[in-house]
């Protein structure tokens, strides 16, 4: 009898050490931590060819894929941030209309699934955030292209993706390339104040991205 | 965390406490505190961190004096955090994250353990080695900031092990402290590991239970 319970003691006391003893990783993790910053490009295109670029002025919410446009005080800082980065980079500011030879966008994407998303989708809607003929570039009709497809891990919240598109060659290709993109995801993303420190991330890992 | 080590400690005195007395047991009972080092790939590859967090327990058949027997099985978790860094993925495309990479291992273990000394009276200090083979029960996990996940598998495990038994007062109460090293083998290969060989320093008590 005594023995038998000594069995159960010595279980309860290997379960315990089990679970006591066993480090959480994602409780180990500051906000800043738990961001992870992916950029890909199409490493066909000379960057320098490039001088020119224009932004939207709003943001592209799609939120479980319905899509509105937003600007808040966090877009904006988010677009500011794009904007001098870019120019840090030797690209010029040129108003939409004024034959720009990259179009930027800035959209948040925000999915509740907790399952695995596969960000291609994101790109395969892509017309339907950024209409070519409503954002007005002057290509209405082209549809987009993108190569991308980001790897797959599990959703915890929302994204926020800049894209970049060429527009100076959408004319000869009769497509609206997507020749550059940065994905921002993990916790606290969407905040004014990190803004242009998250941006920069993106940017600081794309060395290629100059206009000289 | 604090509390359970306390559940653990309460549990772990009880055991003690509670040990039978009478003499010569066939059957006994080994709980040990495990630090492990790991090794080769394991430690080049994926966590080079020293693991604090662990323990083994066995289940113990004495079949003579010199030689025993036993179920062993345990609990070991490793961990490493490394500094953002850029990574790159497929294709063209880079992160810049914090990595983060662990590793629990669970042996189950049969394992045979010789003391050479065990016949003689006046010995105060029993030096033994030991041999066993088994599974080891691996969950491994890796993380891109807080994007990421686990993977469990079985894995062929083998262990070497020697050190000392101190018995306590009477020899025949079986009881003592048992301080010893394990070189730990298991025939992992997932991603960017080959290994999970490990090294592990052991502090524990024996106690005699029927």
């Amino acid at each position: 009898m005594k023995s038998k319970n000594l069995i159960w003691l010595f279980i309860l006391a290997i379960a315990a050490t089990f679970t006591s003893c066993s480090k959480d990783p994602l409780s180990d993790l500051t906000a800043e931590e738990s961001r992870i910053y992916i950029t890909d490009h199409d490493s066909t295109k000379d960057f320098k060819t490039f001088q020119t670029f224009s932004i939207s002025d709003s943001v592209a919410v799609v939120n479980n894929g319905q899509v509105s446009k937003q600007l808040n005080e966090t877009d904006l800082a988010f677009i500011n941030a794009v904007k001098s980065e870019l120019q840090n980079k030797g690209y010029t500011l040129v108003a939409k209309g004024a034959n720009p030879d990259l179009g930027v966008n800035v959209t948040r994407i925000y999915n509740t699934s907790t399952g695995i998303i596969n960000y291609s989708n994101y790109y395969d809607s892509y017309g339907s955030y950024w209409d070519p003929y409503d954002y007005g570039y002057g290509y209405g009709g082209y549809g987009y292209y993108s190569p991308y497809s980001y790897a797959t891990y599990s959703v915890k919240e929302g994204a926020i993706s800049v894209d970049m598109l060429d527009i100076k060659n959408a004319a000869a290709s009769n497509k609206i390339e997507v020749i550059w993109t940065g994905l921002i995801r993990g916790s606290g993303i969407f905040n004014a104040a990190t803004a242009s420190a998250q941006v920069k991330m993106l940017f600081d890992q794309s060395p290629y991205l100059t206009s000289k | 965390m604090k509390n359970k080590i306390s559940i653990y400690l309460t549990v772990f005195a009880a055991c003690f406490i509670s040990m039978s007395a009478s003499a010569q047991n066939k059957l006994k009972m080994e709980l040990s505190y495990n630090v492990s080092a790991p090794l080769g790939s394991f430690k080049n590859d994926y966590i080079g961190k020293t693991s604090f967090r662990g323990g083994t327990g066995e289940l113990t058949y004495t079949i003579n004096p010199k030689f025993s027997v036993g179920l062993n099985t345990g609990y070991q978790n490793y961990y490493q955090k490394y500094g953002r860094q850029l990574y790159k993925l497929e294709g063209n495309q880079v992160v810049s994250a914090v990595l983060t990479n662990s590793m629990d291992i669970i042996p189950v273990l049969l394992r045979g353990t010789f003391y050479p000394l065990a016949d003689n009276a006046t010995a105060k200090v029993l030096p033994y080695v030991s041999a066993g083979a088994g599974v080891n029960l691996v969950n491994y996990g890796q993380y891109l900031g807080e994007f990421g996940g686990t993977e469990s598998s079985g894995v062929f495990a083998a262990q070497a092990g020697a050190g000392i038994l101190v018995p306590f007062g009477q020899r025949s109460k079986q009881t003592g402290v048992k301080l010893g090293a394990t070189y730990n083998y298991a025939s992992y290969n997932h991603n960017e590991i080959s290994t999970l060989n490990n090294v592990g320093i052991n502090a524990g008590i024996v106690f005699g239970l029927r």
